[in-house]
């Protein structure tokens, strides 16, 4: 099951309704073709992943806490 | 530009008629032609003493007209009968018509009509110099046509 992100008005027929540019889709894995189609003709695009921020560098606010924790 | 490999032959296409916009019916098996006419917009226009010209303005979309060419038969249910039934209603029923050119596969393009209403309808014309089969052409009046892509 891939996500994918609406760009241009789609309709479902199994679902009998339109899915609008903006809405994310799931389509199985087992309709690549069509995927692979409406990629071609720019319908849809691969839904971005937001991943978790990860913090590595170290603001002053940090280095303020760490030091308050170290003399507490 | 190099020559498109792209073309589209309408000869497959697939055509679905309703009542309500949910409930679709294919009418592709007696479909024969749909032919929306050009859709304008409306403008006005105002000359002054002193321009050669005229002052062009743009206006709203006019409604649009399709005309949906079938095969009449007498089915219980086929193109016929279902635009039969939404002329003549009380109020003059509606209609809403989709139309796939490339055959309604998944990626291919659908142009639905919003809630119109079956403008003009004939009833069956017979001509004794006819060799059919009969064909008739009923027209429909909507607003605007919604482009779309068959997905899942």
């Amino acid at each position: 099951m891939s996500k994918y992100e609406v760009l241009s008005l789609l309709f479902s027929p199994s679902k009998n309704r339109y899915q609008y540019p903006g809405e994310v889709i799931e389509l199985p894995n087992e309709l690549d073709e069509l995927a692979k189609i409406l990629l071609r003709k720019r319908a849809i695009r691969p839904a971005r992943v937001k991943l978790p921020r990860r913090k590595n560098y170290q603001t002053n606010q940090d280095v303020k806490e760490l030091q308050d924790d170290t003399n507490n | 530009m190099t020559q498109t490999t792209d073309s589209i032959w309408g000869g497959a296409a697939k055509v679905e008629f309703s009542s309500d916009g949910s409930d679709w019916t294919d009418i592709s098996g007696h479909g024969n032609s749909v032919l929306p006419s050009p859709v304008e917009r409306r403008q006005g226009e105002a000359y002054t003493f002193s321009g050669e010209y005229p002052i062009v303005k743009v206006g709203k979309r006019n409604s649009i007209s399709i005309d949906v060419r079938i095969v009449y038969t007498e089915e219980s249910a086929d193109a016929f009968e279902l635009a039969r039934a939404q002329f003549e209603a009380a109020g003059g029923g509606t209609a809403y018509l989709r139309w796939s050119p490339a055959g309604g596969s998944g990626g291919d393009k659908q142009y639905t009509t919003d809630a119109g209403f079956v403008r003009v309808f004939p009833y069956p014309p017979v001509d004794a110099e006819e060799d059919g089969p009969m064909m008739v052409a009923f027209t429909i009046q909507c607003a605007q046509i919604i482009s779309s892509t068959v997905a899942t």
